[in-house]
């Protein structure tokens, strides 16, 4: 019995004993949870994923075109924290073109070339939002932990090079076959990403409009060139060619949306953009906004411009509030954007902003014209193409809907049917372009704002700092003092990781990371 | 070549092990031979070794309990002569004096620090026969100290100990017990700081000098414990080994310390014995609940209307609690009645208000003869807990079975908590030389039920104290049957749908089980080869099976499931772990002066975890949780992880007579938890103690006095003591984090429960994350971190000082610790610039240096033979600044400065004139500092218990306050209650003033409040410059005059206590009356003629008092945040528990 009992001991100690030298410490060491490598397809889906600045929230009231009513929920001031850090983004730019050369033997791939393209969108975005950043010395992990900033002229001149390059790379691949995956965009199709990487490059040209006279950056130059030579540089045609993010149930809904519907009672249409719309007796308001339900239920009638009444963001949140609760303000409208899952699509790189963005290279002369005509043309072609974006008819009758207070989002919405004549809406003086000046640029940049809405990341309030138009409105309620900041700070690990260079690119704006500093773009 | 020699090194340690397994088992054999040629052939086992050896006294020392005592010291002095022998017990308590002279007689002595001397005078030695002396030594009453439990389970006598351990008895924990076994050591030790948690299985945070414990030593074995698992019944004693010098020999999971179980064992009286225990106890009366206000219902400035409880209303989703002010007046409510073909009209201010629920009186309905939803809600709690232990003993064997179970009825209706624990522990003595020992310990933690707290729509305070109020009751009987007329499991019935719950479809349809299954046991074997070398081989393990699953009916929502149909998700872990050991101890004497004394040992770790979670997205039928019903793809994801640990180590114990003790200990480790290469690392520590009075006269008012030192350094590798449900997942769908951490939460709601994990944590390996953001195809994303190849080991260095004092015959006793950690360089995962490509970099870097000092104090201010009272105090205080930063780094984390301590709570502040004043915007609301600011010190400054016992005949009467003076926190409930409208606070003083006038103007567009908040504003229109660090920079060109700007008090509110982390800071001061108990031991005689032995009843009360010194901020019970947190969270209110307790013996 006991040297039984001491038997099976033994064999349960020396068991355990054996049976664990097996597998080597090396073995055991190694994750199998999760892949050290992965295929450039993947990567590219996740990039692609990541160009998305989606509409709903601080996006949409930075660029005026909504506001919070209740501070619990977040407000409406300029207070800017860090910009947005897209570096992780570039090092899956990196790893992708690294993965895709591996299977694809010779110099350019599909993925390189896109590659190209991605890092001039994310660097310039980037800078776009803070000055002056790492680009030449970026992107190196272990080897370079403390990137030197390179000034913002640097990062465009590099970005608008790449832009050449990408543009030069598929022109070459779309000779051969090179076939490619993981694109949720295209489906795949190199022709249609050439277009988004020259009209991209027309974007960001614009942005240089203060840096016209700059020998190295060739502002006009390289507008002219592009648009003098579609073969080479092909355009988007139409809003069929745009790069968009189009939404899906049940995997991507349009973050407003029938079930998140009680967060549309936190958020006002705001006048700067609401305005802009009434003045102009603009059908486009009827499609986008929901009448203030205080002024319908005291009158007015749903299809009455007075009945649209945007709140002024520069407001007091309280002050606000009061205004909603007493009915006074607008809410966006309800049955686009809430009453489904999947709203609109949301544009990133798109047509209509290319239209109004040659519309101002003709206006400020860099080009006399062109394909379409003069700058009058495009600005039509600009506004048309938004108008047809929601459906409205060149002339004609349409139906709009409203959403009255105490009613569920399932309705019944309240219909309406609204006569619109788009000549008779460009016939008025305000909406005519008014030629080649500074008001044809206010023009251009206002319809472009309009055009911009819930889309196109933060291209309106980019658009407003270097134009000033629309006039974006400030008090109280903005905070910061009263002012519009105009950059963001920097990635909140630059100060104590990247001291000494931190400490460079801030020098400019008085050594304090300062949101109301004046970058380089903007003097 | 570098690699297979590493391989090579590694297999010939396997074979070591091996072979000496291989050696054990011979010698095994050969015994077991031995001794059945014995048991055959000698009838007389004493007579023949003791005609072997003529003039030998050998024999055995036990203490009171019967277990063997180490390192007793035996003189043997010869009658009239000064000839003296000397001798010192081994491990088994068994001691061997030789060449004394047959005939002769001799006084022999038997002395043990913290044990009576015992002296057998003229004791002959017989000649050519047995000389054998059983002694049972007896603890000295006044000792405080006596042996103590060290590493590896190895007892010393504690003048023998250089480093700080505290121990307390099993028993005074199973009395005035608490749900979870281990509260019960609050107060208890000096530097263990327990935090009570209110929530059914919520696992108490328990703080050994400001880190958290995670090792629990049973009988010297590491066992996984999420301390449910330990059954109070089955504890002999707790020691707390402060220090990593304690724990040395443990490896890095020791690194905080460790607490060591020492369960019961049968004694050494032989038969058999029963023991029942039990005890009763009910939970009741709030000492921390959410102050809430019943004058205002839901809705948002002052409006409301129901319409569908979606927003198709009035403010009728998401609302807070600043609607309506309860006046009578019509309002459409939740329940009234609805007509699809007639319109009713509200008017609030400019706003008419239109819908088809007919207005009905707007009164109070949640509160209710003084109690709130929550109040009527929660019920009384109750727990039994009965414990059956028999023991038997017998020449050879020595066994205990004991079962335990444990039934807990949670104060929140539908919740529960059962513990079922078997145990059975047996020793066997083989033959002389062998020893047989085993343990077996199964666990069964489970429950239909367990309620989560967690800040979201999930948790019962979000949707009772602090989001929903007066505007419903909680007893109505449309509320209470849950489901709305015609839909039952579709469409529960409550005022709002988006974010908040109807109580009772949240407990009784909305249900999280837990199910864990803890086995844990070992087998040892010990060999006794000679009278200086015992060799013990043993092997353990230690097991959890876990399945949690979660319930979601349909018409429930939280967020990330805005649909409101419904969920099942399943969560299966599963832990293994062995540990096999081989170690030899031994025992020498050099002299009569230098006993040497340690062991050497290996062991070998293998620990497996795999688990698996899957949940479905959204349910197709109501009420059907099986994950065939998804109405979306199913989410389904694993994880599995292995991991070896080869270790060797030694101690040495060296004692000059009676003048120092010095121990050594070393270990090195070999771990996969680490990139080959550098996975491998040494960590000793060595320790001094001296007890000056044995050997300096010292005034007489000093009854002992000992002075002890040590130093340790611990290195440890990349492994997490906890895990979470499934990690490395990503589940865009139900919106949880998405990194690459064990603790990802899988979801945007709820409390990721964290089980016992200690395995490898990944964290040095940059992994893909995949996901499937868009249309279900899979993207992948680049690891976030980069590593530095030749990171090493963490390292920590402790130093320890003390000494121990005992004044007055004992009566007074005083345990002073002064320590300091050096921890660093570690295996620090550093924010680096993101500009690199990479937002972690893991270097060996950043030095901090903890020091803290520990008080004891132990008095006995009257003895009498009837009556006494003892006293026992505890203080203890520490800090933690930061010495050495990351390579070419002034700051570490933004603010965090050489020299800083660690634990500064950085947070959002409001702007402040020279003079201090909140400085106002022209809109009446505080200003917010655009970065974050000191606002103090996380920890506090010491924490502190004071203990009474007093005994008269044979009651016993004992109580205990502790708590904690100093520290900061955000309150977070304060702000949220606040913010929403539900604090008490809003309607009371020049608040409660303005929301009046704010109701009264509600749906006034031109409102603009008439609540004027203290403070100041800008008068001269000068813009506020800031630096980077968030100081003013031009306070000479501002000028200021008093806030003159008026606001409703919901958007000032929301402004300064929303905002501004400021607005809510609180101190964390507090005291509690912990426990009270009153026991009656009754009298022998009693008993006599009964079966029964020994008969106790007890009365006990746990938390009874709790004091905070500001009254408004009690809603929360501040001491669950005991760690260095800057805001809290959430918790179910704690209660007051009263117990009684029955020990009887038989």
């Amino acid at each position: 019995m006991k040297i039984y009992m001491q038997k099976i001991l033994l064999l349960v100690m020396m068991a355990a004993i054996l049976s664990s030298c097996k597998k080597s410490f090396q073995d055991l060491y190694e994750n199998p949870n999760k892949p050290t490598s992965v295929q450039a397809s993947l990567l590219l889906n996740g990039i692609l994923n990541n160009m998305l600045e989606a509409p709903g929230g601080q996006l949409d009231r930075t660029n005026q075109y909504q506001l919070q009513n209740n501070s619990y929920f977040g407000n409406n001031q300029y207070n800017f924290g860090p910009g947005s850090n897209l570096y992780p983004v570039l090092t899956d730019v990196t790893n992708m073109e690294k993965e895709g050369a591996a299977t694809n033997t010779g110099g350019i791939t599909p993925y390189s070339a896109l590659g190209k393209f991605f890092r001039a969108y994310f660097f310039t975005k980037m800078s776009l939002q803070m000055g002056d950043i790492p680009m030449s010395q970026a992107l190196q992990g272990a080897t370079q932990l403390s990137p030197v900033y390179d000034p913002q002229k640097t990062v465009f001149l590099n970005s608008l090079n790449l832009l050449e390059q990408a543009n030069a790379d598929i022109t070459t691949l779309l000779k051969g076959t090179s076939a490619f995956t993981g694109d949720i965009y295209f489906n795949n199709s190199l022709q249609a990403w050439q277009k988004v990487v020259n009209t991209y490059r027309l974007r960001l040209l614009i942005h240089l409009s203060k840096k016209t006279s700059d020998a190295d950056l060739k502002v006009a130059q390289q507008f002219t060139q592009i648009i003098a030579d579609p073969v080479k540089y092909p355009l988007m045609r139409s809003t069929a060619d745009d790069l968009k993010y189009t939404w899906l149930n049940p995997t991507n809904r349009y973050p407003l949306n029938k079930e998140t519907f009680a967060n549309g009672a936190l958020n006002n249409s705001a006048d700067t953009y609401v305005s802009l719309l009434t003045t102009d007796k603009d059908p486009r308001v009827f499609i986008t906004t929901d009448p203030a339900p205080g002024l319908v239920s005291s009158g007015l009638s749903p299809t009455d411009f007075a009945a649209f009444q945007g709140g002024d963001i520069g407001l007091d949140m309280g002050v606000l509030a009061s205004q909603n609760g007493g009915g006074k303000l607008s809410y966006i409208n309800r049955y686009r954007y809430y009453s489904g899952y999947t709203g609109e699509t949301t544009a990133i790189v798109g047509y209509t902003e290319m239209c109004f963005n040659i519309a101002e290279a003709i206006n400020r002369g860099w080009i006399n014209g062109g394909p379409l005509g003069d700058a009058e043309a495009y600005y039509n072609a600009g506004i048309k193409s938004s108008m047809a974006f929601y459906g409205i008819p060149d002339k004609g009758s349409m139906t709009v809907y409203s959403l009255p207070l105490g009613v569920p989002v399932a309705g019944p919405y309240v219909s309406n049917t609204v006569n619109v004549d788009y000549n008779a809406y460009y016939a008025q003086p305000a909406v005519k372009y008014a030629g080649n000046n500074e008001n044809g640029i206010r023009q251009i940049n206002e319809q472009k704002y309009i055009a911009f809405y819930l889309n196109s990341g933060l291209e309106p309030y980019f658009n407003w700092r270097r134009t000033g138009y629309p006039v974006f409105k400030t008090g109280v309620g903005t905070g910061n003092n009263g002012k519009i900041a105009l950059r963001y700070k920097y990635p909140a690990a630059e100060q104590s990781a990247n001291t000494a260079n931190y400490n460079a690119a801030i020098a400019q704006y008085g050594n304090v990371d300062d949101v109301n500093g004046v970058m380089w773009l903007l003097k | 070549m570098r690699n297979s020699t590493k391989r090579n090194v590694y297999k010939l340690l396997c074979t070591i092990t091996r072979s000496a397994a291989i050696i054990l088992l011979l010698l095994l054999i050969t015994d077991t031979l031995q001794a059945k040629e014995q048991g055959s052939k000698i009838t007389n086992h004493s007579a023949q070794i003791g005609g072997e050896e003529n003039g030998v006294l050998q024999g055995k020392v036990v203490d009171e309990k019967g277990l063997p005592l180490i390192g007793v010291t035996i003189q043997a002095k010869e009658n009239g002569t000064n000839k003296l022998k000397t001798s010192v017990t081994d491990i088994d308590g068994a001691f061997n004096l030789k060449n004394l002279e047959p005939g002769k007689t001799y006084e022999i002595t038997f002395s043990y620090m913290g044990f009576d001397k015992q002296v057998i005078k003229d004791y002959l030695v017989k000649a050519n026969a047995a000389n054998d002396l059983q002694i049972r030594m007896l603890p000295s009453a006044t000792s405080l100290n006596e042996v103590v439990v060290t590493a590896l389970g190895v007892k010393k006598g504690a003048d023998k100990i250089g480093y700080a351990v505290q121990e307390v008895k099993g028993d005074e924990l199973v009395k005035a017990r608490d749900s979870n076994p281990i509260t019960g050591l609050t107060g208890k030790v000096a530097g263990l700081s327990v935090a009570l948690n209110a929530e059914l299985l919520g696992t108490p945070s328990l703080l050994l000098r400001g880190n958290q414990i995670t090792l629990f030593v049973i009988d010297g074995i590491p066992v996984s414990s999420d301390t449910y698992n330990l059954n109070p019944d089955d504890i002999e004693s707790f020691t707390v080994l402060k220090g990593p010098a304690g724990a040395a020999l443990y490896g890095s999971r020791a690194q905080y310390g460790a607490i060591l179980i020492t369960t019961k064992k049968a004694g050494k009286d032989k038969g058999f014995t029963v023991e029942v225990n039990s005890t009763t106890s009910i939970d009741k009366g709030f000492i921390a609940e959410p102050k809430t206000q019943h004058d205002y219902g839901g809705g948002m400035y002052g409006q409301y209307a129901y319409a569908d409880g979606f927003g198709g209303g009035l403010q009728d989703a998401q609302y807070q609690l600043w609607g309506p002010k309860f006046r009578g007046q019509l309002i459409p409510q939740y329940d009234g009645t609805y007509t699809p073909d007639q319109t009713y009209t509200t008017k609030f201010g400019d706003l008419t208000y239109t819908g088809h629920i007919k207005p009905e009186p707007y009164l109070n309905r949640g509160y209710v003869d003084g109690k709130s939803n929550l109040d009527r809600f929660i019920t009384a709690g109750f727990q039994t807990t009965n414990n059956v232990a028999l023991s038997a003993s017998g020449d050879k064997y020595a066994m205990r079975f004991s079962a335990s179970e444990s039934n807990q009825k949670g104060i929140v209706p539908n919740t529960g908590l059962n513990i079922f624990n078997f145990n059975t522990t047996a020793s066997y003595q083989i033959s002389k030389r062998l020893t047989f020992n085993a343990d077996l310990n199964f666990n069964k933690t489970y429950s239909d039920n367990v309620p989560d707290v967690t800040y979201g729509p999930n948790s019962l305070i979000y949707n009772l104290s602090v989001w929903t109020g007066g505007e419903w009751n909680v007893d109505s009987p449309d509320i209470r049957n849950v489901w709305a007329p015609g839909k039952v499991n579709q469409v529960a019935v409550f005022p709002e749908h988006v974010h908040y719950n109807n109580p009772w479809l949240m407990v009784e349809d909305w249900t999280r089980s837990h199910d864990k299954t803890d086995v844990n046991g070992y087998l040892s074997l010990n060999y006794k080869l000679d009278e200086h070398l015992n060799l013990t081989a043993r092997s353990q393990i230690t097991t959890y099976s876990l399945v949690r699953d979660e319930k979601m009916p349909w018409g429930a929502f939280t967020y990330a499931r805005t649909l409101g149909q419904g969920d099942f998700r399943e969560d299966r872990r599963n832990l293994f772990e062995n540990n096999t050991d081989l170690l030899l101890n031994y025992n020498y004497h050099a002299g009569n002066l230098i006993t040497l004394s340690g062991l050497a040992g290996g062991s070998l770790r293998n620990f497996n975890y795999n688990s698996n979670f899957t949940s479905t997205d959204y349910l197709v039928i109501p009420n059907v949780y099986n994950f065939n019903n998804s109405l979306n793809t199913l989410m389904t994801n694993n994880f599995t992880s292995q991991m070896r640990v080869i270790s060797a180590y030694a101690s040495l114990d060296a004692s000059i007579g009676k003048y120092a003790t010095i121990s050594a200990t070393g270990r090195i480790d070999k771990s996969s938890a680490l990139p080959e290469g550098n996975n491998s690392y040494f960590y000793p520590s060595v320790s001094a103690t001296t007890v000056v009075s044995d050997y300096i006269r010292l005034p007489e008012v000093i009854s002992s006095f000992k002075l002890r030192g040590s130093f340790a350094t611990v290195h440890g590798d990349a492994t997490a003591t906890n895990i979470g449900a499934t990690p490395f997942n990503v589940y865009t769908t139900l919106g949880g984090s998405t990194a690459n951490s064990l603790y990802s939460n899988f979801s945007q709601y709820g409390n990721n429960y964290l089980s016992p994990y200690g395995g490898p944590d990944y964290s040095l390996q940059p992994v893909y994350s995949t996901s499937k953001p868009y249309n279900n195809t899979t993207s992948a994303n680049s690891p976030g971190s980069i590593v530095d190849p030749n990171i090493k080991p963490f390292n920590r260095k402790t130093y320890e000082e003390g000494f121990d004092i005992r004044l007055l015959k004992n009566r007074i006793g005083l345990s002073a610790t002064l320590f300091q950690y050096i921890d660093g360089p570690q295996i620090l995962a550093n924010p680096i610039s993101p500009t690199s490509g990479y937002t972690t970099y893991y270097i060996n870097a950043l030095k901090t240096r903890k020091t803290g000092l520990e008080l004891t104090l132990t008095a006995t201010p009257i003895k009498l033979h009837d009556f006494s009272w003892d006293v026992m105090t505890n203080w203890s205080t520490f800090k933690d600044v930061f010495l050495e930063l990351p390579p070419g780094q002034t700051y570490y984390n933004t603010f965090f400065q050489k020299g800083d301590r660690t634990d500064v709570l950085y947070g959002s502040a409001f702007v402040r004139s020279p003079d201090g004043q909140i400085v106002y915007d022209a809109g009446g609301k505080p200003l917010k500092n655009p970065i974050n600011q000191n606002l103090g010190y996380m920890n506090p400054d010491f924490i502190w218990s004071v203990g009474n016992k007093f005994r008269y005949k044979n009651f016993s009467f004992s109580f205990q306050f502790d708590g904690s003076v100093g520290g900061k926190i955000s309150d977070r409930l304060y702000s949220l209650t606040m913010q929403g409208g539900a604090n008490i606070a809003t309607v009371e003083g020049a608040l409660g003033k303005s929301r009046l006038d704010d109701d009264v103007n509600a749906g006034v567009a031109a409102y603009k409040g008439t609540y004027v908040g203290d403070g100041v504003q800008v008068s001269n229109g000068t813009a506020i410059k800031y630096d980077n660090f968030g100081h003013i920079t031009n306070y000479n060109q501002l000028q200021f005059t008093k806030n003159t700007s008026t606001s409703t008090v919901q958007s000032w509110a929301t402004q300064y206590y929303g905002q501004v982390a400021e607005g809510s800071l609180v101190s964390k001061t507090y005291a509690k009356l912990r426990e009270v108990q009153i026991g009656y031991d009754f009298p022998k005689e009693w008993l006599r003629g009964m079966l029964i032995k020994k008969a106790s009843i007890s009365l006990v009360g746990r938390n009874l008092l709790y004091f905070y010194k500001d009254n408004k901020y009690k809603g929360i019970d501040i001491e669950q945040f005991n760690t260095a947190v800057a805001t809290s969270t959430l918790q179910t209110p704690t209660t007051r528990r009263y117990g009684v307790n029955l020990n009887v013996v038989f």
